[in-house]
């Protein structure tokens, strides 16, 4: 445990210190007193405001997908009265994408969505459609394309925590609210939701932080390309640490990352407190 | 449940619309299977099945040199951090089940939040050590990376491994003579077995995915991982398909396989942190 504490913390002192101390190319700690250029540097950055939002178009985009397909397969599995195992099985099949490497997953649409050799342009050349369809290279819909894979990856996931927070529901609800003379979709609005309600509010949190810091699918797809319209934080962050080797920069960029985490995650506790 | 009777028509309904439902959602894992075993005369045609299968791409994909290298460099990579994991994670997963101390809860919740940490703020951090140490472009600093960053759910999952067996069996063995390490030796970790395993697995899956680090702390291509090897192919000027699409499955079915088997001892340890967290 003290092991564990100690390889926690020291990577974000170190970090910390990082975004204040080291100055230019390299790791070479300036004695100058700390202060705030490398923050100063990010800030002024002219793409900072846009690869900002691009980051929280994708985490939150890929968040509300997330939770509402999650939530819509999960009721699905949970109220239809099939066999047990006909239900296990099918929630099996839907985990296959979330058990595939991300860098299989993002190789695979890169394929599909291959303006030349992927079954969906094949397909529209085949039926002699003009369009000329290759989101990743295109940059209106890099970002989105980028944004669905991640969807379609990781809602799995989601719908997986939402069934089990789903089947803890007491059923004796159910039956005094249809006793009451509840319908089906009253059912769902004012029992379901509101007793996994702290669930979704919690998953949704970690989702966005999580989703916000996640760099695997962005780069393989695209590398934030094409001129940076799918570029997020984190890309950024690597590409300022690995490329140009500016490590107190990039440390400063990853850390206002993780400031945003650190107050969404506040707000959503914060909301859960008051209940 | 919400609807406690349906005709048996509706029923078969309901099940095939659920398959359908399910086949499409995989549909695409599904059309990379079936283009690996398209001849590479016809390497993206329009239909579904290819019109005559070869394994002759998966035969090339495993007598390639690279490849089975950084297969090869992955698993060493995967089953020594998730020993590392699980051999740490045993006495903290034990010691959150059994005893009771005053920061219990804030430790378990620390853990919760320690995900949320970007990895790539670890990786710059993890770069600048290694390098620091000598040991950049070698496999350690990725096992110590995928070691810590997959404890945490190690940590929880057997936390609730261990809460679900009796606490007798292991006080009738303490009454026996034994000391606790050698009661949760000797006793409980049998038990436990397949609660482990799965936990293993899990975390040999993870760090078997894992590419930010694998990119970031390896240069030469003979120590490259899997996931490293298969993205730099991507990303050439000339992709050879007919390669890549084998090796993308050969790399993954089985893990896929292996989660399949596993997947319902882990299930309760993360749903576990989602609505406890």
């Amino acid at each position: 445990m003290f092991f564990f504490t100690l390889l926690a913390i020291y990577p974000s002192v170190f970090v910390i210190i990082l975004s204040f101390f080291a100055h230019g190319k390299g790791t070479n700690l300036s004695v100058a007193l700390p202060n705030l250029s490398n923050f100063i540097a990010v800030w002024k950055d002219p793409n900072f405001g846009k690869i900002l939002s691009q980051t929280l178009f994708y985490a939150g985009v890929a968040t509300i997908l997330h939770i509402l397909l999650g939530f819509t397969f999960a009721l699905l599995l949970n109220i239809l009265p099939l066999h047990p195992f006909f239900i296990r099985t099918i929630r099996t099949i839907f985990l296959i994408p979330w058990a595939i490497t991300p860098t299989v997953v993002a190789i695979l649409f890169r394929l599909i969505l291959h303006p030349q050799v992927g079954p969906i342009a094949i397909f529209l050349k085949s039926i002699g459609s003009p369009i000329v369809f290759g989101p990743l290279g295109q940059p209106a819909y890099a970002l989105l394309s980028v944004t669905l894979t991640n969807v379609w990856m990781f809602t799995p996931f989601y719908m997986l925590m939402i069934l089990s927070a789903l089947q803890a529901i007491d059923p004796g609800l159910y039956e005094a609210a249809v006793v009451d003379g509840a319908g089906g979709s009253q059912q769902v609005f004012f029992i379901t939701i509101p007793m996994i309600k702290n669930t979704l509010l919690t998953l949704g949190m970690f989702d966005f932080v999580t989703t916000a810091a996640y760099f695997d699918l962005t780069w393989i797809m695209t590398q934030g390309g094409p001129v940076r319209t799918s570029e997020i934080i984190p890309t950024w962050v690597y590409r300022t640490a690995f490329q140009s080797f500016e490590f107190g920069k990039a440390s400063a960029i990853g850390l206002i990352l993780f400031l945003i985490s650190v107050t969404v995650s506040i707000i959503v506790l914060r909301a859960l407190d008051k209940e | 449940m919400l609807i406690s009777r349906m005709s048996r028509w509706l029923k078969v309904v309901c099940c095939c619309g659920l398959s359908l439902l399910a086949v499409i959602y995989i549909s695409p894992y599904l059309w990379m299977i079936m283009s690996s075993f398209r001849p590479s005369t016809e390497p993206f045609a329009l239909r579904i099945f290819p019109r005559s299968w070869t394994i002759a791409n998966y035969i090339s994909v495993l007598q390639d040199k690279e490849f089975l290298a950084s297969a090869f460099n992955s698993f060493k990579v995967a089953s020594i951090s998730a020993s590392l994991a699980l051999v740490l994670g045993i006495p903290a997963g034990y010691s959150f089940a059994r005893f009771r101390f005053s920061s219990r809860d804030l430790m378990m919740s620390f853990l919760m939040v320690v995900p949320t940490f970007p990895g790539i703020l670890l990786a710059i951090t993890l770069f600048v050590m290694a390098v620091k140490f000598g040991v950049y472009d070698t496999h350690y600093p990725l096992i110590l990376a995928n070691t810590l960053i997959n404890l945490p759910f190690t940590i929880w999952n057997l936390r609730t491994v261990f809460e679900a067996t009796s606490r007798e069996i292991e006080e009738s063995a303490m009454v026996e003579g034994c000391s606790r390490l050698l009661a949760l030796i000797k006793v409980v970790l049998p038990i436990t077995l397949p609660g482990l395993a799965s936990t293993f697995a899990f975390v040999y899956i993870l760090s078997w995915n894992e590419y930010l680090f694998a990119t970031t702390f390896i240069a030469t291509s003979e120590k490259r991982l899997i996931t490293t090897t298969m993205a730099s192919a991507i990303g050439q000027f000339n992709v050879n398909y007919a390669k890549l699409i084998p090796a993308a499955v050969l790399s993954t079915l089985p893990l896929i396989a292996l989660f399949m088997l596993i997947q319902r001892y882990i299930i309760k340890g993360l749903a576990m942190g989602s609505t406890k967290g």
